[in-house]
């Protein structure tokens, strides 16, 4: 026989509803979308679930009706025990699957028990089966707070969180108010961090080299050179050998990848017999120099 | 050798297939790890998830091909080497070992039934009597770790002992060869030993045995009439990679009784590794180098410093041993080039040992 857990719906006051939000979720970690106005009014939202210690569920719905001077909202009240099924029924009133925050997630996590009920609502969480979804919620949840806050803002992916999450948390302060895109961001914070460890530096070592990098004009260059020296002089120095005898040439010369390999390519357009032999001419220069080039694969 | 103690550690369960409980090896090992539960199966696939793991041994007979060229890498030169498989997998827990990616959820596996081996390597030195075989056991597992319990390497060894033109290395990075010494006819038997500097053992080779034990254990296996091969493989560059090589090159002339004609060859080959490993083992400092994708997906230092570092090895250990073969393993023909000149079928002293062999 399956118990069903008593529940109650009446008109709460939303100023008594802020009381019983402790850890002020409403007002930060909630990231739903504007609810229309006439919901609220009209009272078409789902009850917000409320226990007699603490709101479950629906501080999307208490955020817009105090924005809105709503003094009271339609609350379904629950014991402790039947907070699941009201959380359950919640979402699949919201009908909001794949649109939830990370920090949403994490108290849907925390108000299920158990692998069944995650299973239960992954679902309406994800929007498909998924039982590997509160996994990731959970890795999130074990992040510094300040890199939660770059995967909630999609700044960064919660793989790459998770890699660097050991860095110090000031590198995260500074990665976050740097102009910069989400796929140089990524980059950067996993070249730090094996330039860290490889030269085991300290914290304020390693936020002085991100600062550093910040500040130059390309700092995904910069932190790339301090990674990879030899292959970025070796980059340079190609640069600067096509610089010095084929500038100009629109002869296009490219080395192996990485310089990995013995062929490299050599391209140009002509048109005219004119045009053909100041080709050729390049090309002489570039045999009584083309050691040069060769030492790069030796 | 106190078995139970030693190989106690590495197991905790043996799975035994029906087809072998009546082989020799099998009762010798058995008998040698009483205090271990022992299971017979029908198969493999008998062998509980949670007990698919380097800590379960298992022991059977050989599935399909027993004999096998070693697979070599895309865009890179083989040296035509033929491989067994005998012991696949391995506890010694190298850091950078590609066997952790390759037979993960494996347990450790031991083929003991060695008739059909014996026959297919008799028949190749028959289709290839006009040249060289190169064969050993050390492909996918330690060729040693695991032999003085089941005792399988000898009788590989007087079988072959009788074939000229066969080389049968057995590879390891332990020093057990003590039971492998009084054996009469050894023909071209090898001892292969991994060499790396103490540090690196240390640091990386899990428990393998300290470089000087290896190198004792050299110069009694050719004092027993072994002829022995070094395998500086991996190649780790660190800040005192230079010294260090040399320095343990040296030694080995200086401090071992091992003469130039008893080693068989040496090959290098630098650290190279797959993607996935990386993610496994990323937070080690010796991932942390410079490396760039090869054409077989492996990454490996970049071909520049690649060749500096097989030069200079290369020319350290000629100049102690300038006649034997050195070769470089899974190398791009421009590394060849770069580091010999030549690649190494159009080397007098290579070409032999790179030729291709028939039959398979």
């Amino acid at each position: 026989m399956v118990m069903e857990a008593e529940t109650k719906i009446e008109l709460r006051s939303v100023r008594e509803l802020e009381y019983l939000d402790r850890s002020l979720d409403i007002y930060t970690h909630s990231r739903t979308s504007e609810i229309h106005p006439d919901i609220i009014r009209k009272r078409l939202y789902p009850p917000v679930v409320v226990t007699d210690k603490r709101i479950v569920w629906g501080f999307g719905i208490i955020r817009s009706a105090r924005h809105l001077g709503e003094e009271l909202l339609l609350c379904n009240k629950t014991g402790e025990e039947g907070m699941f099924e009201a959380l359950k029924l919640s979402l699949e009133l919201e009908n909001r699957p794949r649109k939830y925050s990370w920090f949403e997630k994490v108290r849907i996590v925390k108000l299920s028990s158990g692998k069944n009920q995650l299973d239960e609502i992954g679902n309406l969480v994800e929007g498909k089966d998924d039982p590997e979804w509160y996994k990731r919620v959970l890795l999130f949840e074990s992040l510094p707070e300040t890199l939660q806050h770059l995967v909630e803002e999609e700044k960064l992916d919660l793989k790459t969180a998770n890699d660097v999450k050991g860095l110090p948390p000031g590198v995260f302060d500074t990665i976050a108010e740097g102009k910069i895109t989400f796929s140089q961001r990524r980059i950067i914070l996993r070249l730090l961090k094996e330039i860290a460890k490889r030269d085991e530096l300290g914290d304020k070592a390693v936020l002085e080299t991100l600062k550093s990098a910040m500040k130059h004009k390309d700092p995904v260059s910069y932190v790339e050179r301090l990674r990879y020296p030899e292959l970025t002089g070796m980059r340079e120095r190609f640069d600067s050998l096509y610089k010095k005898y084929l500038s100009g040439s629109k002869i296009r010369l490219y080395p192996p990848p990485y310089f990995e390999g013995s062929d490299f390519t050599l391209q140009f357009n002509f048109s005219g017999k004119r045009n053909f032999e100041k080709k050729i001419e390049y090309l002489e220069k570039l045999k009584g120099v083309i050691d040069e080039f060769l030492e790069l694969l030796r | 050798m106190n078995f139970s103690n030693y190989y106690g550690r590495l197991f905790d369960r043996i799975y035994v297939t029906s087809d072998v409980t009546e082989h020799p090896a099998t009762i010798r090992a058995t008998e040698r790890l009483k205090s271990l539960p022992l299971h017979v199966i029908g198969t493999k696939k008998d062998i509980p998830s949670e007990h698919r793991n380097s800590r379960s041994l298992f022991v059977t007979s050989p599935v399909g091909n027993t004999v096998d060229r070693c697979p070599g890498t895309r865009g890179h030169l083989c040296c035509n080497y033929l491989t067994i498989d005998l012991y696949i997998g391995c506890g010694i827990g190298c850091s950078y070992c590609i066997l952790q990616d390759y037979l993960n959820f494996s347990p450790i596996t031991v083929y003991v039934d060695t008739r059909p081996v014996i026959e297919r390597v008799k028949r190749l030195a028959r289709i290839n009597s006009d040249g060289v075989i190169r064969i050993g056991t050390g492909e996918v597992g330690d060729s040693l770790l695991y032999d003085p319990l089941f005792e399988i390497s000898g009788e590989l060894v007087k079988s072959f002992s009788g074939l000229d033109n066969v080389y049968f290395e057995l590879k390891t990075k332990t020093d057990f060869v003590d039971h492998l010494l009084d054996i009469n006819n050894k023909g071209n038997a090898v001892i292969g030993f991994s060499l790396n500097p103490q540090g690196v053992v240390t640091g990386e080779e899990g428990t393998a045995a300290l470089i000087e034990r290896r190198l004792e254990a050299a110069e009694r296996a050719v004092e027993a009439g072994y002829l022995v091969s070094f395998h500086f493989d991996p190649i780790f560059r660190y800040d005192e990679w230079q010294r260090e090589y040399f320095d343990l090159i040296d030694s080995i002339e200086e401090r071992y009784r091992i003469p130039q004609d008893k080693i068989a060859w040496i090959s290098m080959g630098t650290f190279r590794y797959t993607p996935e490993l990386k993610d496994k083992a990323e937070e080690r400092k010796i991932f942390l180098e410079e490396f760039v994708p090869s054409r077989d997906r492996k990454f490996r230092y970049i071909q520049k410093v690649r060749s500096r570092i097989y030069s200079s090895i290369r020319q350290r250990i000629e100049e102690h041993y300038p006649d034997v073969p050195i070769y470089m393993c899974m190398e791009s023909d421009t590394l060849w080039n770069n580091v010999f000149g030549n690649n190494p079928y159009e080397i007098p002293k290579l070409s032999d040992i790179f030729k291709p062999v028939r039959g398979l």
